[in-house]
């Protein structure tokens, strides 16, 4: 029975096989003759069947040590010179002109835009402010990419412009302070205009700031001009806060409405990045996501201790004793032996293998005359550790402590180098 | 301005451009430039900004008066509903009762809610004994109702704080009550009756906005700390929802709440009625003629728009807005839309030369169709002008003519209705709702045919009474037209009115049916001789193109952008966006390491399954790094050894021959070429997840979920594309 079974599966896969290739070659075949179109959906099902999906054990940060932010510059520095840069037709000066004068006159037509598509568009945004928003009236860039950026800033900003700062601002409360600047733009004669990059950013998916940012986008004398590159952004908005037209003319003293009269713009610049990404944590694989509204505690806490430079630590070395500088030679040199002495196949894995027990250390400590007792190595260790440029963790039962420095081996070869006259 | 990077917001001071003389209008009021820029006048912008500005104010109020027409009777019940909540109060019940009053409004937008509490809060002075005079109105929204105590804050601070002599008074924490104690807003009401010395005291209504987006756990408590000090305290809750479910509140909140309030509802107006009543009284009503007409495909787009994403009066306004702005933006010529500015026609230019040339064509087409025109070669700037304005004044008869015959089916087809005919089936189980559109969509295309012979068929065997009612209702419609147009249609009234009297009275009538088949023979004669009279494509007009749309696209990426879609062909085919055109041609096909490095790891992840490990895709990544490297040494030799112009695409050839081996590399060079691979890969996973690309998880280590299933059309090109795997 169990044969009958494992045979039908088997014709069952090969039946299967046959479809699939079947399938592929009537798509390579016929660019005219599209009898089956695999679609988006179909891609969808395929790829979220029940059961396990298969994939290797390999651990990115086992087998590959997060490079330090040194690295990362130099390595920036040379993609800006060999990457391969396209320049999308929008980006030239006639179409961007055009692009622009239309952008204006929508603005000023009770429009706010948002700017979607691929690549950074905080320059052409900077770009639109300064040449064409600035002659019109007043305007305030916010940086919603910033980890650090709050709606409190904006509103600040707002009230820096001069024609703001002779009014008496008693309240710091945000939601007053959005209030105040619109009851002030109701009888002003020059307009506002807002740029604001990443509206999509946490800070300002927040209901309440939402809710300020409809007040103001509501004034027919404030404007915004917004980028948006989260693939699911346009979620943020219902479509009737989309549509809200903002009133033709503002009675005072009367409640104001909300909403956001977005006209949507395809912006693709197709450029890194780079500018938008300077705050994410490059170390961490999730450095650059924008789910969590604690980002930047996340990234402040995420000081990864396998990312030490080479310039870090010769920092650290140069400031502690010469039994100290001694004590991290010892315990350096005996890391690479054991870097080098293992299976050069196997890649950088993970340092803490080639540590040593602190047992082991001590004796040899006491053997070279850096440390006569437990005490004094544990206060030269201090340093280092504090600093982490000597790390331990338990080893295991029984095994006691394990110390290791977190350096991947060229690094710590380098580092060594310059402590050699000693 | 990079100096600026550091801080989150910063400002850029008012630079206002120096002001020129010589030229007469700001650069503020200007459409932008046409396509058509070489044969634009100077200030073509401006004068079509001037012209968009009139024609869309004109559209504009139009609607405007439209929706408020429909908004009164919604208005005026809740108002009244409003102003007698606190006087119906019924004995003897276990709770007083809060009023809710729910207003359902999808589609009337927030300009419905203006109006009312504008109404509310308005003195009146035609209140009977049993109304109130005036309320204090407050408004909140979901963002208010966080929590219990931040919701009961935003109700007593809202009314307080409003109030200006209550502004002064300062209060110490210490001693007084907490701004979100409902006893100090009894205080602050008590405070106030007492002191305006008035008998009737006036309500507080907090209108609650998007209301189905407040926690009802958090609102049914406000609703019971509210509950408690009423009656003494005259709250009232206006609730606006935009679902069309009107028991929402009976759905959402439990029995022990929904027993402390008496809840009246009040629907607005809603769903496809609105569309075609804007549309048929906008544009196709004879007591008004817009600047500008629109054609079917904007037609079909609003109504295709408002059916199936967004069903308000916002969108339409927008959609006709925008349809104004581009309609003004693309040909020059429109800036003759309601004027003809003189001075634009007295200096030569390619302008000019462009309207002279439109002018004869227009004749030639015209003599060659044998129509009563004479020949002119419009070289006198008079002679265009003329032109010009006889162009308008024609198309807006011919406009009017269109508007005429719809108005004339639409009363014969009410008419067969009310006498029990089927008619053109606009209503009744067949008939849609935008069964009136879809007559106006055909007249537009010039499709009308079959409708006009189907009512000469029907009209022809008529019996006295319906002619008499037909005719009568034709009569009152001519009589009700303003004076110009009536005066145009003398002879047909007098016609109608010759067939009327001769319509035996209605006791006759068993008595003469050959008499009133004749009659009926005779005015459904008329009506199709009218009617080919009257329907005549608006295309046939001389520059009709300057006040019709005709079949224009409308631009729907603007409103209903497909921002997915454009990531996504940003990432996989980023070649195309260099080209200039928007008609595609041939799509480019560049290999995979041609391709940025964002692209190449997205194609990758394209290739996986749902879940990817970040070291294979590490590896693979690398792996097209290597080839890509190998061709860009490649190509930096051959610049080296041959000139520049002997050197070939070596980019087409990529992967398509065997792999080459790189060229050895020290251990140094090696691992800079690791790291530098490193960087990149980090670099693009980085781009990828800011994109949303990229869904962590903590199940498997160093895994993260692809969150996109789109199909790579190039993945199957093969093998050229990719790297070696």
């Amino acid at each position: 029975m169990k044969k009958t079974t494992t045979m039908n599966l088997r014709i069952l896969l090969e039946k299967r096989r046959t479809m699939g290739t079947w399938r592929k070659k009537i798509l390579v075949e016929g660019q005219s003759s599209n009898i089956i179109v695999q679609t988006a959906f179909d891609a969808y099902f395929t790829y979220n069947k029940p059961g396990r999906v298969q994939t290797s054990s390999n651990i990115f940060s086992d087998l590959l040590i997060p490079l330090s932010s040194e690295e990362y510059h130099q390595a920036f520095d040379q993609i800006k010179i060999t990457q391969l840069s396209i320049q999308p037709s929008l980006l030239k000066a006639d179409n961007l002109h055009s692009f622009f004068s239309r952008m204006t006159c929508e603005l000023d037509e009770g429009f706010n835009i948002l700017c979607y598509g691929l690549g950074s568009k905080r320059r052409l945004l900077n770009q639109f402010a300064r040449e064409w928003c600035s002659k019109r009236g007043h305007v305030v860039v916010a940086n919603g990419f910033q980890p650090d950026f709050s709606l409190k800033d904006l509103l600040n900003s707002i009230e820096d412009v001069p024609a703001l700062q002779a009014l008496d601002l008693p309240s710091t409360n945000i939601e007053k302070q959005a209030r105040r600047i619109y009851d002030f733009f109701v009888s002003s004669k020059v307009h506002l205009y807002l740029v604001i990059h990443n509206l999509d950013s946490a800070p300002l998916r927040a209901q309440k700031s939402k809710s300020i940012l409809s007040l103001l986008a509501h004034h027919r004398k404030i404007h915004i001009t917004a980028s948006i590159d989260h693939i699911n952004a346009p979620l943020i908005w219902s479509s009737s806060e989309i549509f809200s037209r903002k009133p033709e003319v503002i009675e005072p003293g009367t409640t104001p409405s909300r909403g956001f009269t977005w006209l949507w713009h395809d912006l693709t610049t197709l450029q890194p990045y780079d500018f938008e990404l300077a705050f994410a944590d490059r170390s961490s694989l999730s450095g650059a996501h924008t789910g969590g509204a604690r980002r930047k505690v996340d990234a402040l806490a995420a000081q990864n201790v396998t990312a030490m430079s080479e310039t870090a630590a010769s920092h650290i070395l140069a400031s502690v004793t010469q039994k100290a500088q001694k004590l991290f030679v010892l315990v350096g040199n005996k890391q690479l032996e054991a870097i080098e002495g293992s299976d050069e196949g196997l890649g950088v894995g993970n340092l803490q293998q080639f540590g040593m027990g602190y047992d082991v250390l001590f004796s040899t400590a006491r053997d070279n005359f850096i440390a006569t007792n437990d005490t004094a190595l544990r206060a030269l260790l201090g340093e280092f550790r504090d600093h982490s440029l000597i790390v331990s963790a338990q080893a295991g039962a029984g095994s006691g402590e394990v110390l290791w420095i977190p350096m991947r081996k060229e690094r710590l070869a380098n580092v060594l180098r310059t402590l050699d006259p000693l | 301005m990079d100096e600026d990077c550091n801080k989150t917001s910063f400002c850029i001071p008012f630079d206002p451009p120096e002001i020129q003389i010589d030229v007469p209008s700001s650069p503020r009021n200007a459409l932008p430039n046409s396509p058509f820029s070489e044969r634009d006048l100077h200030d073509g912008p401006q004068l079509r900004f001037e012209a968009y500005r009139t024609a869309w104010e004109k559209c504009m109020t139009r609607i405007t008066g439209i929706v408020q027409e429909l908004q009164r009777s919604t208005l005026d019940a809740v108002v009244k509903e409003v102003k007698a909540s606190y006087m119906k109060t019924l004995p003897a019940l276990p709770h007083p009762e809060l009023p809710i009053i729910s207003v359902v409004n999808p589609a009337l937008g927030e300009n419905l809610m203006e109006n009312i509490c504008a109404a509310l809060e308005s003195p009146s002075n035609d209140v009977t004994d049993n109304e109130i005079l005036t309320s204090s109105v407050i408004h909140l929204r979901p963002a208010d109702f966080q929590t219990i105590s931040a919701g009961m804050r935003g109700i007593v601070s809202g009314f307080v704080d409003k109030d200006p002599d209550t502004e002064q008074i300062k209060r110490r924490a210490s001693t007084s009550l907490a701004n979100y104690d409902i006893g100090t807003l009894e205080a602050w009401h008590r405070f106030r009756s007492h002191s305006q010395g008035n008998i009737r005291k006036p309500t507080l209504c907090v209108v609650l906005h998007d209301f189905e987006q407040i926690d009802p756990d958090v609102m049914q408590n406000v609703f019971y700390t509210c509950s408690k000090a009423s009656p003494q305290l005259p709250l009232i809750f206006i609730l606006v929802m935009s679902s069309p479910l009107t028991n929402f509140i009976n759905l959402a909140y439990p029995r022990s709440i929904l027993c402390r309030l008496r809840i009246r509802h009040f629907a607005a107006p809603s769903g496809p009625t609105i569309l075609q009543e804007i549309w048929t009284k906008t544009f196709f009503d004879i007591s008004f003629d817009p600047d500008v007409m629109f054609g079917p495909p904007l037609l079909e787009y609003l109504q295709d728009y408002f059916n199936r994403h967004n069903a308000s009066v916002d969108a339409i306004l927008t959609i006709l807005q925008l349809a104004h702005l581009k309609h003004f933006s693309l040909e020059p010529l429109r800036l003759f839309v309601k004027h003809t500015p003189a001075n634009t026609l007295s200096q030569p230019s390619a302008f000019v030369d462009a309207l002279r040339v439109r002018l004869r064509l227009a004749s030639k087409t015209r003599e060659k169709n044998s129509m009563d025109v004479d020949e002119q070669d419009f070289r006198a700037p008079e002679d265009l002008i003329t032109a010009v304005d006889k162009s308008r004044t024609e198309f807006h008869n011919h406009a009017r003519n269109i508007r005429i015959a719809f108005g004339i089916i639409e009363r014969i087809q009410v008419i067969l209705e009310r006498h029990g005919h089927k008619g053109l089936g606009w209503s009744g189980e067949k008939g849609s709702s935008s069964a009136p559109l879809e007559a106006i969509l055909d007249i537009l295309r010039d499709r009308s045919g079959r409708d006009v012979k189907h009512l000469v068929k029907l009209t022809r065997r008529l019996n006295a009474h319906e002619l008499e009612d037909i005719i009568d209702e034709l009569n009152t419609y001519f009589f009700n037209m303003p004076s110009h147009v009536r005066v145009q249609e003398q002879e047909t009234r007098s016609h109608l009115t010759l067939l009327r009297s001769q319509i035996p009275r209605v006791d006759d009538e068993d008595a003469d049916t050959e008499n009133i088949q004749a009659l009926s023979q005779r005015f459904s004669d008329w009506f199709s001789e009218y009617m080919n009279i009257k329907l005549v494509p608006i295309e046939e007009g001389r520059l009709w193109d300057i006040w019709y749309t005709g079949r224009t696209s409308v631009v729907s990426e603007i409103l209903n952008p497909s921002v997915r879609a454009s990531i996504i062909a940003g990432l996989l085919r980023p070649y195309e966006f260099q080209n200039e055109s928007s008609i595609r041609s041939s799509p480019i096909t560049k290999a995979l390491w041609q391709l940025p490095d964002t692209s190449i790891l997205f194609k990758r992840y394209l290739d996986s399954s749902k879940m990817i490990n970040v070291y294979d895709w590490f590896e693979s990544f690398k792996s097209v790094l290597d080839l890509q490297r190998i061709h860009l040494q490649e190509a930096e030799v051959s610049t080296r050894s041959s000139s520049p112009r002997k050197k070939g695409r070596s980019g087409n050839r990529a992967g398509k021959g065997k792999q080459k081996e790189p060229a050895p590399m020290s251990e140094e060079e090696e691992e800079r070429w690791k790291t530098f691979v490193h960087a990149r890969f980090i670099r693009a996973l980085h781009e990828l997840d800011y994109l949303g690309l990229l869904k962590h998880t903590g199940r498997k280590a160093d895994h993260v979920l692809r969150t996109v299933f789109e199909i790579d059309d190039d993945g199957d090109d093969g093998d050229q594309l990719r790297g070696p795997d």
